[in-house]
């Protein structure tokens, strides 16, 4: 038996977990009937605002990123578009939380930075989407309707992180 | 009841702020991309090439041999369609009217496709 010469800390533990539950909540996701192909609710992101919030951001983008990875891989999108279009939306949106995250707590909640973040995500996507994957203006006529959907589950996302931190989690 | 509807309390005052901000975006985003503008010319195509431009608001009708027989295309009050197709299953007749800018009739059977242009064509493409 050779040693393992990586030393595992704690917060690679706890990486690992959280990222399994964001590849789960992803993956249950990529199943919900939508009636527009592309407008989806987004829980994954509850996990990762609730990592920022309750860790560090550094450990959110771990989280964030193993997720894009391994659900790709898992759903067999990995090095496809959709593999592109979801690692752009969570680039843009872990940007937009860079921005807010030291905003105070007592002025904006974990519910603003859901909304933001989600609107980021969807306007990664369509930067991607209008420059390389489908290089027309006539797909701009859906972002509206990705805008709003992106408020509406933002606001949902964050009610729901908001009660996840309100509880004492163990583990 | 009332204690399930106190979780608007937990909005704080940047959550509104950006709750009212994000729904401007939206609804000027509406305003821009749902807004489409009227097409001048319509374009007509037969496989790769190009068969005609016509202003949409001459009236008339354009017969089209296209690749199993003749289409019919007419243009009406400033609108165009395909009026008919030798096509079997009639997606291009049955989308019926078009004029916004962009827009197209497309039939795939019969090698014709009629597109909407404004002053000059822009590009339509899908590459990966």
């Amino acid at each position: 038996m050779t040693q393992s010469i990586i030393k595992i800390s704690k917060s690679d533990h706890m990486i690992a977990k959280l990222s399994a539950i964001a590849v789960a909540l992803a993956i249950i996701d990529f199943f919900i009937p939508s009636p527009i192909p592309g407008v989806k609710p987004g829980i994954a992101n509850i996990i990762i605002l609730f990592t920022i919030y309750k860790y560090d951001f550094i450990t959110g983008v771990w989280v964030s990123l193993l997720r894009v990875l391994v659900a790709s891989m898992i759903l067999g999108t990995f090095l496809g578009p959709t593999f592109f279009l979801s690692l752009m939306g969570a680039v843009m949106s872990l940007l937009s939380m860079y921005f807010l995250k030291d905003i105070n707590k007592a002025f904006m909640s974990v519910i603003g930075l859901s909304v933001v973040s989600s609107s980021a995500h969807v306007l990664g996507q369509f930067l991607v989407v209008r420059l390389w994957i489908i290089p027309h203006d006539g797909i701009l006529y859906l972002l509206p309707l990705f805008l709003l959907s992106s408020l509406i589950f933002g606001v949902v996302n964050g009610l729901i992180v908001e009660n996840l931190l309100a509880r004492k989690l163990n583990g | 009841m009332i204690r399930k509807l106190l979780f608007i309390r937990k909005f704080k005052t940047g959550d509104w702020l950006i709750i009212t901000l994000s729904s401007f975006l939206i609804v000027l985003s509406m305003f821009m991309w749902w807004d489409l503008p009227d097409g001048k010319y319509i374009e007509i195509e037969k496989g790769q090439s190009t068969l005609g431009t016509y202003s949409i608001n001459q009236d008339r009708i354009i017969l089209v041999d296209g690749q199993i027989g003749q289409s019919q295309i007419e243009i009406k009050n400033g609108k165009a369609r395909i009026k008919k197709s030798p096509c079997r299953k009639q997606y291009c007749v049955h989308q019926g009217w078009v004029n916004k800018k962009n827009q197209m009739v497309v039939c795939l059977p019969n090698y014709v496709s009629l597109f909407i242009i404004g002053d000059k064509k822009n590009y339509d493409s899908i590459n990966y």
